[in-house]
């Protein structure tokens, strides 16, 4: 019993669309005929889903991950192929992608689920155990601009898991919310899987995808190339991106998990500038080993931005055993408004070996602080003009 | 088209919580509420009345009721295709990320607008009971005028909001062609008047402007206790429905676009 079936479906972005916004450039184009720049987000994809399924998609930025969940979502069309689905789809890809911040919590249930096809009788229905899900206390009844980023989400969360669609289409959403929300999360994607309901999950959360898919595809350049168990699949992105790190490494130290904290000490993983941060890498070495240095690195858009690392910094490990962590504390982080990707690594004193390495997969985000600023990556503290005219 | 309309059907949830939504941002902070929506058409009222009554002496009875009975359903008009040529780019969130017909957000504003519109219905009722005659067997046509008037509404906001989305320029061309219409429909002067003085060739062009028929309508009921002019209303209902037909095909050409253009 299929639920969502795509027959080589391709999707082709015409380049020139982004500058047809003006009459005069329509008639231009009409007397010159268009040009044939045409761009394929994706390549005959071929999928098709059984009930019960959790499929992950995985890939490198620009894979056509998100053309796909668009394309399933109904948000836009093939170019060519069939699109066939049975049941209902959740018709959303951003979780809060409807929130109106001047309505208040309850409102926005309604909005949204009209807007996920409900009727208003409907929602009636379902609003009380939205609001227990999203269990953030009175803030229900505060206009959603009050609320801080994980309520947010956890009311988005709420309404999604809560409507009766039969094909859940999710992007991304445990990164925030703390790890009591992120467990009720993951045992509400179990529940559905169990009513036979279909589960599109996007991540770079190797991890999480290990945890709930049952089956996992690879996309690269717009066609899936791999299809298969997560273990597989997961092998097979890593190889892809270049670093087929399993097999260098010696693993005799584990990176397991990296963590965000803000100044409240809670997990976050959406920062101010200028704001603290506390990057905590969950480690396991199998066997004691001397002298061990732990790294970060920061990215932008594939560019290096930082990359200290313990010794370096002159912070000395003299041996690790068993399970640990290792913090690096930001008392105010450097960096402007924009999305980030953080690695981690670990490796001897004198980088001769390798123990483990994790590619930039944790994302963070940064908004802007206090201090605004327009331009630039970095935002440097303690900083002070001057100025001097004429004769001084 | 039967079944794009069965499912606009099936989303008209999200069509009045849409409306909603707009009421509810537009006036939960401002104290007088829907009352700011009328004051436009009074002053419009006040100023035209002054200008035309006094400085170029027109000759009409109740000329302030009349002025009113015209300039509602206008500003009606107005204010929801304004709303609707921008309401494509504004949500441009929404249609990026998520799914439901498009249609549902231009219609949406004539829906939030025609809430206030019923309460300027109400308004020059009783302006009309305490000012003029109103007879009951003239009133039973006015929900087939309002009827006439959402469906070329529909026709035009659907037409504006994609035109708008691909040619910015669509914008500035509805601002000249709003003051042109506004001119040629008898809002500020009564249409027996051009009766007088124009050719009757140039005058059944004339009456080919599908506003002819609904405005001088809502004026025959309110302001003289006539049925509307059931001829003027026919071509109004015809060319209504042409507008409709036409907003939507175009509607629907664009609409593929939408998501990859905004």
């Amino acid at each position: 019993m299929y639920s969502l079936r795509l027959h080589n479906v391709s999707k082709a972005y015409r380049i020139e669309y982004r500058k047809r916004t003006s009459i005069r450039e329509v008639f231009l184009r009409m007397l010159k005929g268009f040009p044939r720049g045409e761009f394929f987000a994706l390549k005959g994809v071929s999928l098709a889903l059984k009930r019960e399924e959790c499929l992950g998609v995985i890939g490198r930025n620009g894979s056509g991950k998100t053309t796909l969940l668009k394309i399933i979502c109904g948000v836009s069309k093939p170019t060519s192929g069939e699109l066939e689905i049975i049941g209902r789809r959740m018709g959303i890809l951003e979780l809060c992608a409807g929130f109106e911040g001047d309505l208040t919590g309850r409102e926005n249930i309604y909005l949204n689920g009209a807007l996920l096809g409900l009727l208003s009788k409907e929602i009636g229905e379902k609003i009380e155990s939205i609001i227990d899900f999203a269990d953030i206390g009175d803030f229900i009844d505060a206009p959603v601009r009050t609320y801080s980023n994980g309520m947010y989400l956890r009311l988005g969360f709420a309404i999604a898991v809560n409507i009766s669609a039969d094909i859940l289409i999710i992007d991304e959403v445990f990164a925030v919310g703390d790890e009591a929300f992120q467990e009720k999360c993951l045992k509400k994607l179990k529940e559905f899987k169990s009513q036979g309901k279909t589960i599109v999950f996007v991540s770079h959360d190797l991890k999480m995808i290990k945890e709930i898919c049952d089956r996992v595809i690879v996309m690269e350049q717009g066609s899936i190339i791999s299809d298969a168990g997560p273990q597989e699949a997961i092998k097979k992105y890593l190889s892809l991106i270049g670093k087929n790190t399993e097999e260098k490494l010696t693993k005799e130290i584990e990176i397991l998990s990296v963590y965000f904290y803000d100044d409240t000490g809670r997990r976050a993983n959406v920062f101010r500038t200028g704001q603290e941060a506390k990057i905590v890498i969950e480690y396991l070495a199998h066997k004691k080993i001397e002298n061990p240095v732990f790294g970060i690195g920061i990215y932008r858009d594939d560019m290096y931005l930082i990359g200290p690392n313990t010794r370096d910094d002159n912070y000395r490990i003299n041996f690790i055993e068993n399970k640990g962590i290792v913090e690096y504390k930001m008392k105010s982080l450097p960096l402007t408004e924009g999305n980030y990707k953080l690695s981690a690594s670990v490796h001897n004193f004198d980088e001769t070996m390798f123990y483990d390495y994790c590619d930039p997969s944790y994302d963070f985000t940064v908004v802007p602080g206090a201090k605004k600023i327009k331009y630039g990556i970095v935002a440097i503290e303690n900083t002070e003009w001057g100025s001097q005219n004429g004769d001084g | 088209m039967i079944r794009k309309h069965k499912e606009i059907f099936k989303w008209r949830q999200l069509l009045f919580s849409l409306a909603l939504k707009d009421l509810k941002k537009k006036y939960r902070n401002a104290t007088g509420g829907v009352g700011w929506m009328l004051i436009l058409p009074f002053a419009q009222a006040v100023i035209f009345s002054f200008i035309f009554k006094f400085l170029f002496k027109v000759e009409v009875d109740n000329y302030p009721l009349f002025l009113l009975s015209g300039l509602f359903p206008w500003v009606f008009l107005r204010s929801s295709l304004d709303a609707a040529k921008d309401s494509i780019l504004n949500n441009a969130n929404l249609i990026k990320k998520s799914y439901f017909p498009r249609q549902v957000l231009p219609i949406s504003n004539i829906v939030s607008n025609f809430i206030n519109f019923l309460f300027a219905l109400v308004i020059l009722l009783l302006f009309s009971v305490f000012y003029a005659k109103v007879r009951l067997s003239a009133l039973w046509s006015l929900p087939l005028l309002i009827l006439i008037q959402l469906v070329m509404m529909c026709g035009i906001s659907l037409l504006v909001s994609s035109l708008n989305t691909i040619f910015r320029e669509t914008e500035f061309l509805m601002d000249i062609l709003f003051l042109v219409w506004f001119y040629i429909t008898p809002i500020v002067y009564p249409l027996q008047m051009l009766k007088n003085i124009l050719h009757p060739a140039i005058l059944r062009l004339y009456a080919l402007n599908p506003m002819v028929g609904i405005i001088s309508g809502y004026q025959e009921i309110f302001v003289y206790g006539n049925r509307p002019d059931m001829g003027l209303l026919s071509i109004s209902f015809f060319f209504s429905l042409l507008i409709f037909f036409f907003g939507w095909a175009v509607f629907s050409r664009c609409e593929q676009v939408f998501a990859d253009l905004i």
